[in-house]
């Protein structure tokens, strides 16, 4: 009689701390800024990179004059890209801060480009500035598809 | 021998800064290595260094480009935090339903 008393009350605690684990766990995970997988963000991501990277090839051959348009075109629609994931609010922060480090990237070349072209970095320096942004944007958009699908 | 291992191996360094045998043991483990990110970035810096030596690349070019290996690792530390987070989540999303929704019902 006694044994089984002690055997019901490890049961118990066994249960209860079991409980309590899963209920931490549970409240933890509904604290966790982590927004869901979003296929818009996705497609900007992709839409960006390959003209983002276009652009940047150019910049070795052609004059910045003749790529003003595509500049301001590009500078837009990130812009807007950006404000989408701004939008979403602090959970978003991890995709907001990679969106941030990718524009410096990018406005870091056009600023190179626009005042001293790669007369000063090298006759191939712009090359390997879109290698080096295509992979920037790989990690972004890798780190996108990590995220869990929503329910 | 590679271009870039010539380049190093015959740069003048009067001063003896550069650990030549170093920085060549590193860029080649790095190549190695099991992580994608890691192997990456070995093979922009060997590729930069090669351009140095053939003048694709002036030293600023060469340093400008190597400054942003700086950003790439910021880029791919957000995604192993979203990665675990996102485990997190996942964990968390199950308890939800097959725990709190599931099993806490019927007892």
């Amino acid at each position: 009689m006694a044994l089984a008393k002690r055997i019901d009350r490890w049961k118990y605690v066994f249960v209860l701390v079991v409980c309590l684990l899963l209920t931490s766990t549970w409240l933890t995970g509904c604290a966790i800024p982590i927004t869901y997988h979003d296929a818009a963000t996705y497609k900007n991501l992709t839409d960006l990179k390959a003209e983002a990277v276009m652009l940047v090839e150019t910049f070795d051959t052609k004059p910045f004059s003749a790529n003003k348009a595509v500049i301001a075109d590009i500078t837009l629609k990130f812009r807007k890209a950006y404000e989408y994931e701004k939008g979403k609010g602090i959970a978003n922060n991890d995709t907001l801060k990679q969106f941030d480090e990718v524009w410096k990237l990018l406005n870091g070349d056009i600023t190179d480009y626009r005042e001293n072209g790669n007369a000063t970095l090298g006759p191939k320096y712009f090359r390997e500035a879109a290698v080096v942004l295509g992979q920037a944007f790989d990690i972004v958009i890798a780190t996108e598809n990590l995220k869990n699908k929503d329910k | 021998m590679s271009k870039f291992t010539d380049y190093i191996d015959g740069f003048a360094d009067t001063t003896s800064t550069l650990a030549k045998e170093e920085l060549k043991e590193l860029i080649i483990s790095a190549e190695k290595v099991k992580s994608e990110f890691v192997r990456l970035q070995a093979e922009n810096v060997e590729r930069w260094i090669t351009m140095l030596a053939t003048g694709a690349l002036t030293p600023a070019g060469f340093k400008k480009q190597v400054a942003k290996l700086d950003v790439l690792t910021k880029l791919e530390t957000i995604k192993l935090e979203v990665s675990a987070k996102a485990s997190a989540q996942r964990l968390a999303d199950g308890i939800q339903k097959h725990v709190i929704d599931g099993l806490c019902k019927l007892l």
